[in-house]
């Protein structure tokens, strides 16, 4: 703001013609016509709120708008960052819609979910859940439109975390137990409270994003929430059941706790966790309350210490991340409604100083990391569903235990999870490979026997093993893109349904789910490309007849098909349950079986090899690596510390195959610039393509 | 997807954070501004076919993150770029000062005969400015590259900007074309390289550059 001013003074004069209003660039506050927004219609269910709801001083004036049938189906989003809101869960138990898809016992909605990808009856309501993509379509749209049938306009409503001044309630009210004195005297700073005009809260979805992006019309979102919504509350029932059973008290959002691992409770959070409930299960999951005990006053002594820097004169010097994490403020979540300021509002809003304060005391925390683009989105999301000072622990583990080295200075990180992933990807996609790495096969014509050599499998091979692993150090194009996919964990990249799920398992089952996740948006895409390749070999034309000509040019074809695909196909996913039905929960996917045991192996062996192909010279990056291995180290004792039994147990199994089917680690480092070889079960074959097909047929066929 | 250009050109947007590089190629390729745009994180892409000289001519845009930090695996999209364009922001002094870096960033990593282009972006600003046209047009000069002033949001000089890039290419290749020619299109690795029509990515392309030791 200093410099702006500065710079107004400098200019000024200069041109006294025309003045256009200062409405560029990153410092302005995104306005848009259609967002007048100022006070927030809280649309959430009458039968749901609460004396203690009623009072806080948020929802005041909000009562009076709430039309009670008209909300009533929604999903309670109340993304009131901590616990302390009051229950909108119980009465949601109320729902007919319940009622209406005959929720089963406990065991029977277990056998129905582990069964996702068998064929169903359609007259199962349960199933239709699960199968929505498959082929019960049309019965589900047809019970959607039963439920939505008492609700016209039909939800999606703001349902908007309008106090995160409960925070401070939080603070000053102690009601954690955990608070140290020291603690307390250092209130963490109030947090925002977003009003929405009720005419505007339609064109936002209920954490405050605009429904409408470059991809996806507000009538699409509606037409697909309708669906969704329906299915949300389905979830949320299931898990209310789930944590009475575990005499889990599921109708106060003030639950902190979760039942212990298990296979059941990983589906449950595969098939997503309540909205409201989220923020407390990924602090919960990534076991952040240990951290935030450990170091009670951390983040009051750095906030203490931005307070200092603040009133340095020469603090943009000193500090440079300062100026970066300026710029980026506003161009986080300017489509988000807490992230927006109103034209006539002269301070900022509350969401964007939090923003700073989470990204100023982590650059200051942690100097090898300061600021790195891409944590704005990680930071801005966590601040919707947690309180600042979680959101700053959750940064941390993110940024070290699930993303390790990723936003180093040297962004070795990156390079070596985009290595894992292309490792993946040659493994487990090949058609997609050939994409990424042209070149290849522009020297074999004979696809098949190209497939084969790229799969790597080959032992004839390993005279070829140097250019073999080339990719590893020279990583192809596309990785520029897919970067971004880990960086910023999927945030702005997918839809925020979408990526909202794929955060829970990120932080229930590891960092392995985003690799997952990646190839699953590439097998999805996969129809897309080849289409496109279908269409390339049909029309490519070369203006002087010269076959050779047309390899070279197909491969450039294919960069720009695949970069274009890869760019925009994560954009237009707006249905969670299209990446989860379809590959997620399909056993037969071959990738399905990657664990973070196997992505771990992985990036040791991508930093090995990018280790021996760097310069000796390059000490920084040398360095970084050491730290790379700590931090997976710590990974895996911190996985361990929060895994169940039954999950360890899982990985020691998995371990001891591993160790009679393939090298130990040691002897793989021996032998590394052979490649690596995946870990492969039974189910990991990869079948001949066509056969796959044909299988496909059929069970469509059935189904 | 359409094969119908006779050239294909690889650019790149490079420049400090911030200074609107992402907000100039979406007036360029959509011609849409807007106040809603976050930051970039590894690169964007986008494509836009131009008529050029009665010639049909696919640019393919790299859009670049600005922070130091990412240069280090946005370099190697230099290489295969005809043509880099470094942006900078008229109101702000410190984006102007990096040009000098980004330019030795090309010289280190791109190929010798890329072209480049300077963009003082944001001239809508005129009260805020703080870089003078004369200087920078000075500095372009001595660097031996066009220079512009653009505004992505009215549009100013945007399209020309591009436009000026790629005739530069294409011309830059027309004289190639001549000195290979004359060379008797030197050896037979470079057989292809310039057939008419057809654009020549040999040696200066991602894809090609690892396979020319096939």
């Amino acid at each position: 703001m200093q410099k702006e001013q500065s710079r107004v003074s400098y200019g000024g004069n200069k041109n006294g013609g025309l003045e256009k209003p200062p409405n560029f660039g990153p410092r302005n506050i995104p306005r848009s016509p259609s967002v007048p927004s100022l006070y927030a219609e809280k649309s959430f269910n009458t039968l749901n709120m609460s004396d203690q709801m009623l009072n806080r001083p948020m929802y005041e004036d909000q009562t009076k708008l709430i039309p009670g049938s008209k909300t009533r189906l929604e999903p309670d989003f109340n993304p009131s960052p901590i616990q302390r809101s009051p229950s909108t869960i119980g009465g949601n138990s109320n729902l007919s819609v319940i009622d209406m898809y005959g929720d089963d016992t406990e065991s029977q909605m277990a056998s129905d979910e582990s069964d996702d990808s068998q064929p169903t009856d359609s007259n199962t309501p349960t199933n239709g859940i699960s199968n929505n993509n498959n082929n019960n379509n049309n019965n589900s749209c047809v019970e959607n439109n039963k439920v939505n049938m008492l609700d016209d306009k039909n939800i999606p409503k703001l349902m908007h975390r309008l106090s995160l001044s409960d925070n401070n309630k939080y603070k000053t009210t102690h009601d954690n137990d955990d608070d140290d004195e020291e603690y307390q005297t250092q209130p963490i700073p109030k947090s925002p409270r977003v009003n929405i005009s009720s005419k505007d809260a339609e064109n936002f979805d209920r954490y405050g994003f605009k429904k409408q992006t470059s991809y996806i019309t507000e009538q699409e979102y509606d037409i697909w929430w309708r669906e969704y919504y329906s299915y949300c509350n389905r979830r949320k029932n299931k898990w209310i059941q789930l944590m009475e059973k575990y005499d889990l008290s599921a109708n106060d959002e003030s639950i902190r706790r979760f039942p212990p691992k298990s296979e059941k409770l990983k589906r449950y959070v595969r098939k997503g966790i309540p909205a409201e409930w989220r923020g407390n299960a990924w602090w919960y999951f990534a076991n952040g309350q240990q951290l935030l005990d450990e170091n009670p006053s951390t983040y009051p002594q750095l906030l203490l210490k931005i307070d200092h820097i603040n009133t340095l004169p020469d603090k943009e010097t000193r500090y440079p991340d300062l100026e970066i994490i300026e710029r980026d403020l506003n161009r986080t979540f300017p489509d988000n409604i807490h992230f927006q300021k109103e034209s006539y509002q002269n301070t900022e809003p509350e969401m964007i100083k939090s923003l700073r304060r989470v990204l100023v005391a982590f650059s200051l925390y942690n100097t090898k990391i300061g600021y790195c683009q891409s944590m704005n989105f990680l930071a801005g999301l966590l601040l919707l569903f947690l309180d600042e000072e979680k959101s700053f622990w959750m940064l941390v583990l993110l940024t070290s235990k699930y993303l390790p080295g990723v936003h180093n200075v040297n962004l070795e990180g990156v390079n070596i999870d985009q290595g894992v992933l292309m490792l993946c990807v040659q493994e487990y996609l090949p058609e997609i490979w050939e994409y990424v790495v042209p070149s290849q096969k522009s020297t074999n014509n004979k696809s098949n026997l190209n497939k084969l050599m790229n799969s790597g499998f080959n032992p004839n091979h390993t005279n070829n093993k140097d250019s073999k692993n080339e990719f590893l150090f020279k990583l192809p194009p596309v990785t520029l893109c897919t970067a971004s996919w880990f960086m910023s964990c999927f945030v702005g990249v997918l839809p925020i349904e979408v990526t909202l799920r794929i955060w829970d398992c990120l932080f229930y089952e590891g960092s392995h789910f985003l690799f997952k996740v990646s190839l699953g948006i590439l097998k999805l895409s996969e129809g897309e490309l080849l289409k496109g390749k279908h269409h390339n070999s049909l029309t490519h034309y070369s203006l002087n007849g010269n076959q050779n000509k047309n390899k070279p040019n197909n491969a450039e074809e294919n960069e720009i098909e695949l970069f274009q695909i890869v760019q925009s196909f994560p954009k237009k996913l707006l249905n969670p349950n299209d990446i989860f039905e379809k590959i997620i929960f399909k056993k037969r996917i071959t990738f399905n079986n990657l664990d973070q045991d196997e992505i771990d192996r992985c990036r040791k062996y991508v930093t090995d090899q990018r280790q021996k192909h760097l310069p000796l010279t390059d000490n920084k990056k040398s360095s970084s690596h050491t730290n790379i291995n700590d931090n997976l180290n710590s990974e895996g004792s911190l996985l361990s510390e929060t895994g169940d039994t039954g999950f360890k147990a899982l990985n020691i199994q998995k371990a001891r195959t591993m160790k009679q089917n393939h090298k130990s680690d040691e002897q793989l480092s021996e032998t590394q610039s052979e490649g690596y070889g995946f870990k492969r079960s039974i189910t990991s074959v990869n079948w001949n393509s066509g056969l796959k097909e044909r299988v496909r047929q059929i069970r469509g066929k059935k189904d | 997807m359409n094969s119908e250009y006779d050239y294909l050109f690889k650019l790149l947007l490079i420049g400090n954070s911030g200074v609107g590089k992402s907000c100039l190629l979406l007036r360029f390729s959509d011609d849409t501004y807007s106040n809603d745009y976050i930051s970039t994180i590894g690169v964007d892409f986008k494509i836009k076919t131009v008529e050029l000289e009665g010639k049909t001519v696919k640019l393919q845009i790299w859009d670049t993150a600005g922070q130091e930090r990412f240069r280090t695996i946005t370099s190697s999209y230099y290489r295969g770029s005809h043509g880099i364009i470094i942006v900078y922001d008229i109101t702000d002094q410190e984006s102007f000062n990096g040009v000098k870096m980004w330019l030795q960033e090309i010289d280190r990593y791109a190929t010798s005969t890329v072209l480049k282009l300077l963009v003082g972006n944001k001239c809508d600003l005129t009260d805020k400015r703080v870089v003078e046209f004369d200087v920078a047009k000075e500095f372009a000069e001595a660097n031996n590259m066009p220079f512009l002033e653009t505004s992505a949001l009215d549009s100013t000089n945007v399209e020309e900007a591009f436009l000026t890039m790629a005739k530069q290419i294409k011309e830059s290749m027309a004289k190639q074309k001549l000195t290979d020619d004359n060379n008797g299109k030197g050896n037979g690795n470079n057989a292809n390289k310039n057939d008419k029509g057809n654009v020549n990515l040999n040696g200066q392309s991602l894809t090609n550059s690892s396979s020319g030791c096939c």
